[in-house]
């Protein structure tokens, strides 16, 4: 805690203990979700904690027989095999969680347990499952949550800390922040490598774009490098569309520099030595795809409710369809949580689609156009990926696809809009350090009002009328620790955390003005800051090398992000 | 946060008696919507249960309840005593059983615009099938509709490809008529001569149907709704009308046979429509685990209640078996597991 303290204090340390730093602000945040949330309570969870169980006992193939048409039959604890009696409460967000029974550790029989993920990569679920081999019932679901909640935990500490070695790192690193959207740490405390996915995407773009923006120097950022090659190896083994998004992601990491940038770095010995390193890995993930792609035949077909085929609709439907629902999904980016069944407050998602909508526009506002190739590509992307993943399974599967899916390619866009951004000087007047004093505040309203909202939906279940007194009054089901005590620690947990990116974007500013320290009421906030901006800036510019801002003065250079 | 999952080690103990799990069946794709409604009763009555369904056909759903692959299957005929006994798996020595679950009526579908009603007996339904009969305006057919004008259409046969439990009940029907040559290879596969066989799911079937003025189809009843119109089939020498009340009435006076290894449903075309797939639910004796036959006999139950067979008719069309039939099988399915 005083190490915390005294990091805080000082903004953003080295990458070390920046990287514990965050990995533990992160842990706490998914292991927040993890807790809260009723065990199954996570998209596709019961299909994922099967797969766990059964990989870390040794099925890891498909065995002859054992693959029909609603997923693959395992052998696994009767705790585990039982969890999609779990599921009484998905899809109605008026039901609280207290219909689902409670999971007992001695229910260990072995029994047949049905997974939908049964083909998929081990990888992550060689170390998600580990907790069942030493523990049983609902604690070792929910350590088995902790593990993976620490996973993406890891991976999103790493890619921030890569992005505070850009050499102009503050506006990546301020939009990488509001991207962690409260949807994001909902998929972090559950059961699913969809949350691994989104976090090793952002970690392997923000590495990538270090060493490139470090081309001359990669010895400099070798952490970065060293997070490209374990995100890499981790993307390429976790779901097969994983690696499209690891492909989007250097796609636009190189759209975002020149190309000679990119044709250098990769003559770079420790570049090369990286690549080396990684490329084993990807293999192995690409050997996992043969093998699972010459499994054992399927006896049935998905019945209706897990594929809803169209095997006449021509295509092109298909594709018009997702593109014209691109923006459908930004509600699911921000927060739709469960089983799709739980919508973030109207406020939040108000919130969250004005500062997208806004970092969406920034480019068309900021010349020169061409600047902003990275981003136009992630823009593209975002627009014809889905779509064109989705119309090749259009006709075998159906319409299956939901925002979760995309959202590293989320991650990406909004990286890249703030890599297009990081050559304007940041904003330091008393005016702007009180409006993102003020912002920074509504988003730790905004994610724990979020926090305590899903909460309800499973205490009391959300009804039509206002019924918030009822979770205090007659709460019908409560996670571990209590809704109340979950809620008080997210929201200390978000503030260090708001508290954290505001001292390393203002050093020296507080995230707090306390009424003496601006002279009186009223007048706070501006005052206040003009009294510490100099000094402290000053101070930290010799103990933060990257925090960017005196590098220049002006409100933008003249040379952009392609030209750098 | 690692005191709150110690606090959860107070519910480390299974209390005695305790129902409550997933269990895992396959069977028959005529059954998915059954088995779902049956399924939701059942974990509305009974806290902590849920049934995980995957309907790749009856064939492979006994195969995977004898092998060991599913805790119970549904299929379109019950078990022979023979099979019944043989059954290992998940069973113990005691083998397993085999109970009449539901109705689900089968229609012959037809698409002709500007017609909304026609008369088909077993004669002719068999030599439209093969063939023997191309155009609605067959005096064949024509002789069994007087009053309806049908058109000079080719009939186009959208038939489901073999084994299939909509199947079954037609080769049922055509082979217990006299005068008519109709040799199936199995009870559930048409004979070779039966013309244009379709490899697709029921709704693709329909979808064909739909888009082919002229076509007949085998569906069930709960397809067929009120999107085609479904031939009236002649039992006993009287049409009768693919409708809910026909069949109960077929279902009500026909006979139930009951035996320790299971209850049969037959459907009896003297009172009523009687053209429909029996739903047979298998499942073990008793358990290799104890919980299981608590499970398995919990579910049984509750998928014959009252509730459970409302919603199997209101979500699938599926009939509830003869009073009879309900009493004796649940009766059957409670003595499940005595010997443990």
């Amino acid at each position: 805690m005083t190490l915390f303290l005294s990091n805080v204090r000082r903004g953003l340390p080295r990458p070390l203990p920046t990287f514990g730093l965050l990995a533990t602000i992160f842990a706490l945040l998914f292991g927040l979700w993890a807790v809260a949330t009723p065990l199954m309570g996570a998209p596709d969870e019961p299909a994922h904690t099967i797969k766990a169980a059964a990989v870390v006992r040794g099925q890891v193939l498909v065995e002859e027989g054992t693959s029909f048409g609603h997923g693959v039959h395992v052998r696994v604890p009767n705790y585990i095999a039982s969890l999609h009696a779990q599921s009484c409460y998905k899809f109605n967000r008026a039901q609280a969680a207290d219909c689902a029974a409670p999971v007992y550790a001695d229910d260990t029989f072995t029994n047949i347990g049905v997974t939908s993920a049964g083909s998929y990569n081990p990888m992550y679920y060689w170390v998600v499952g580990l907790p069942t081999l030493f523990m049983s019932g609902a604690p070792a679901i929910y350590a088995m949550r902790l593990v993976s909640a620490a996973l993406c935990a890891l991976f999103f500490a790493a890619g921030f800390t890569a992005l505070t070695e850009l050499r102009r790192p503050k506006y990546p690193v301020l939009v990488a922040a509001l991207t962690m959207t409260p949807m994001i740490l909902f998929l972090g405390g559950g059961i699913n490598p969809n949350s691994l996915e989104i976090a090793a995407t952002m970690a392997a773009f923000a590495g990538f774009v270090v060493v490139l923006d470090n081309w001359r120097n990669t010895r400099r950022v070798l952490p970065a490098l060293a997070t490209v090659v374990a995100a890499t190896v981790v993307l390429a083994n976790a779901r097969q569309i994983s690696l499209v998004w690891l492909l989007c992601a250097l796609i636009v990491g190189v759209c975002s520099f020149r190309l000679r940038r990119t044709l250098a770095v990769f003559t770079d010995k420790r570049v090369l030595t990286a690549v080396a390193v990684a490329v084993p890995g990807a293999l192995l993930g690409f050997l996992w795809m043969y093998v699972a792609a010459n499994g054992p035949a399927n006896v049935g077909v998905a019945p209706e409710g897990i594929a809803n085929p169209h095997p006449d609709a021509p295509l092109y439907r298909g594709f018009m369809i997702m593109l014209d629902r691109t923006y459908d999904f930004f509600p699911q980016y921000i927060g739709t949580m469960g089983w799709l069944d739980t919508p973030a407050p109207e406020l939040v998602t108000l919130v969250w689609g004005g500062l997208m909508i806004a970092a969406l526009v920034v480019p068309f506002c900021v010349r020169p156009l061409r600047n902003w190739t990275g981003y136009w590509v992630a823009l593209a992307m975002l627009y014809l990926v889905p779509a064109l993943l989705q119309t090749a399974l259009w006709r075998g599967m159906g319409f299956i696809w939901q925002g979760r899916y995309t959202l590293p390619l989320v991650v990406v866009l909004f990286v890249s809009v703030g890599l297009g951004l990081r050559k304007l000087r940041f904003p330091t007047s008393p005016v702007a350090v009180h409006i993102s004093r003020v912002m920074f505040w509504l988003i730790v309203f905004c994610h724990t009002l979020t926090f305590v909202y899903v909460l309800r939906r499973y205490v009391v279940g959300i009804s039509e009328i206002a019924n918030w007194q009822t979770l205090f009054s007659s709460p019908d089901w409560q996670p571990p620790l209590g809704w109340f005590t979950l809620t008080a620690a997210y929201l200390l947990v978000t503030a260090a955390g708001v508290l954290l990116l505001f001292r390393y974007l203002h050093p020296g500013q507080p995230l707090i003005v306390r009424a003496a320290a601006s002279g009186g009421k009223g007048k706070g906030p501006a005052r206040a800051g003009r009294q510490h901006e100099q000094p402290h800036v000053g101070e930290t510019a010799s103990t933060m090398p990257n925090t960017g801002d005196p590098v220049t003065s002006g409100s933008e250079v003249k040379t952009g992000p392609g030209q750098s | 946060m690692l005191t709150g999952l110690l606090s959860l080690s107070a519910c480390a103990t299974t209390p005695p008696g305790t129902v409550q799990g997933a269990l895992t069946g396959i069977g028959s794709n005529a059954a998915q919507g059954a088995v779902s409604a049956w399924g939701l009763a059942w974990g509305g009555a009974v806290k902590g249960t849920s049934v995980s369904y995957s309907p790749d056909g009856s064939a492979a759903g006994l195969k995977a309840f004898q092998d060991g692959q599913a805790h119970f299957a549904v299929s379109s005929a019950p078990l022979t005593q023979q099979e019944a006994i043989s059954v290992r798996g998940m069973c113990t020595s005691d083998g397993a059983v085999s109970v009449a679950a539901g109705v689900l009526p089968v229609g012959v579908a037809i698409k002709i615009k500007g017609v909304n009603d026609v008369v088909l007996d077993a004669p002719t339904l068999a030599a439209i099938l093969q063939g023997e009969i191309t155009r609605w305006n067959d005096p064949r057919i024509t002789g069994l509709n007087t009053g309806t004008e049908l058109p000079d259409l080719e009939i186009t046969v959208i038939a489901p490809e073999g084994p299939s439990d909509t199947v079954r009940p037609v080769n049922d029907y055509l082979n217990g008529e006299a005068g008519v040559a109709w040799d199936p290879d199995s009870p559930d596969s048409w004979p070779s001569t039966v013309i244009g066989q379709v490899s697709s799911p029921p709704l693709d079937l329909a979808d064909k149907l739909d888009d082919t003025n002229g076509g007949l189809s085998i569906l069930d009843g709960s397809i067929i709704g009120n999107r085609f119109t479904a031939a009236q089939l002649v039992f006993d020498g009287k049409p009768r009308r693919l409708q809910a009340s026909s069949v109960v009435d077929a279902v009500t006076t026909g006979e139930v046979d009951s035996s320790p290894r299971g209850v049969v449903q037959k459907l009896d075309g003297a009172s009523g429509y009687a053209l429909g797939t029996v739903l047979y639910v298998h499942m073990c004796r008793e358990y290799s685990e104890p919980a299981l036959t608590r499970l398995s006999r919990s579910l049984g139950q509750s998928l014959l209640s009252e509730d459970a067979q409302k919603n199997a008719n209101a979500f699938a069309f599926v009939m509830s078996p003869s009073k009879t039939a309900v009493s004796e099988a649940r009766a059957l399915i409670g003595t499940n597991g005595d010997g443990q």
